[in-house]
């Protein structure tokens, strides 16, 4: 194809255009995509010497990142998150911001005390934030006192396990 | 202005004398209306005239599925949502950015930029559009990435579509010396999609600027790290996710079959 390899020169339409005109192309070799530019040609003319357009990058940011802020340094990391837009459980700090928002919206709190009563209203739903608040866990702890007893000689076996012991009866068989 | 109206009628012009030339190096077998002019090869009804007809009834159909804006119906193959869903917004850590893509960038969220997806969509839609049309003209279309991540899938949708791709090494000549590289005279693609223009962290894509060279139109996806100004049909938006590029992949093909049965369509195939 005839054509001067300059990329930076004008745009691929205009070289082609100049090249029909001058009659250095034939028509019949005219590219297949030129009619389909000239019908659609594209938003920002694709020149090399373009300059950049001078738009400022605003930061975004929602009203809800103040309380957001204000979770993570009372409370620091709540453990993984899990990011996928499918997961049915919403984070810790979502729900928080939830019920802030909804104590807020519903205006009986004053302002100071909104954090410690949205945490207080998630206590309720049995999410403590602060573990100190949180109830001895009686139930549990006797369950594991009831799994220990076999748990321990497991650990005492495998300290005193020999690997001969470990094939004896596979070795009796044969 | 008036330079403009001269530019177009010349062109037109040079069109029509194109679809003459055309016309009659297709209908060589009858060698009775090649010297006819192109207004009484329309008139004429005679048998061996019913392949120039069908000839220039097809070059009717191309020249106005080109005055519809959306002739292949592929402005209802996604929406904004869509984008969303699949991350298309995000782009990259502030700072990495290329000075040319901030027209497209919404914000800086916490210190990464966000793509204006009301911009991506309308350049989607308008890449979509185009590279259905080369495919209704039975051009050639080339998919090219780089990423070693998407190449089995960029390689699968060429397949699917019949069409080609490339996501290997770049030899230098894969264009602009095609003869020497492949051993042959090779026709070249009428369009390239690269669905990550990066060749590498830094670098771009050679595709991008021997096409430029080559003549060949490009259609890229463009990170805000990338540099739009060669690419003729940029598409900002994320480059990286593989959730965005399974969303790509699935326009572009679905684009490109649409193209290819409206064709089979008009000829009555």
């Amino acid at each position: 194809m005839a054509g001067a390899r300059l990329e930076k020169i004008g745009t691929i339409f205009t070289r082609v255009t100049g090249l029909l005109n001058s009659g250095a192309m034939k028509p019949q070799d005219k590219p297949l995509w030129y009619d389909i530019y000239e019908a659609f040609p594209p938003k920002y003319e694709p020149r090399f010497d373009r300059p950049p357009v001078n738009k400022d990058i605003p930061p975004i940011f929602y009203p809800e990142d103040i309380i957001r802020a204000n979770f993570y340094k009372k409370y620091g990391s709540t453990g993984t998150i899990s990011l996928s837009d499918r997961n049915p459980r919403p984070s810790l700090c979502q729900r928080f911001v939830q019920e802030y928002q909804r104590l807020e919206s519903e205006g009986n709190t004053p302002e100071d005390k909104l954090m410690e009563e949205a945490a207080l209203a998630l206590e309720a739903h049995g999410i403590y934030l602060d573990k100190s608040h949180a109830p001895p866990k009686e139930t549990k702890t006797e369950e594991m006192d009831e799994d220990e007893p076999p748990r321990a000689p497991k650990t005492v076996k495998l300290d005193t396990l020999r690997l001969a012991e470990l094939f004896k009866e596979s070795q009796d068989e044969k | 202005m008036a330079a403009l109206s001269r530019r177009i009628f010349t062109h037109y012009y040079a069109w029509c004398w194109g679809g003459v030339r055309q016309r009659s190096l297709a209908s060589c077998t009858s060698p009775a209306l090649t010297s006819t002019p192109a207004v009484e090869e329309q008139l004429t009804q005679s048998p061996p005239a019913t392949t120039t007809h069908t000839e220039s009834s097809m070059d009717q159909i191309l020249k106005e599925s080109l005055k519809h804006p959306d002739y292949f119906q592929v402005a209802q193959l996604f929406t904004v949502e869509d984008l969303f869903r699949a991350r298309v917004h995000l782009g990259h850590v502030e700072g990495t950015g290329d000075p040319h893509m901030n027209q497209f960038i919404f914000g800086s969220r916490l210190g990464h930029h966000i793509i204006d997806l009301d911009q991506t969509a309308a350049h989607l839609r308008h890449a979509l559009n185009i590279i259905a049309h080369i495919a209704f003209r039975e051009g050639i279309i080339l998919f090219v990435g780089r990423l070693p991540q998407h190449q089995y899938l960029i390689e699968c949708t060429a397949k699917e579509c019949g069409e080609y791709s490339h996501c290997r090494y770049w030899q230098g000549g894969v264009l602009t010396n095609s003869t020497k590289q492949f051993g042959s005279i090779t026709r070249l693609p009428d369009l390239i999609i690269l669905l990550h223009s990066m060749y590498t962290t830094v670098q771009q894509h050679y595709a991008i600027r021997d096409a430029a060279k080559m003549l060949i139109p490009t259609v890229a996806i463009v990170d805000s790290n990338c540099n739009p100004k060669l690419v003729t049909y940029p598409i900002p938006g994320n480059d990286d996710s593989a959730i965005a590029i399974e969303l790509y992949c699935r326009l572009f093909k679905n684009a490109v079959l649409k193209g290819k049965e409206k064709r089979k369509e008009v000829l009555g195939l």
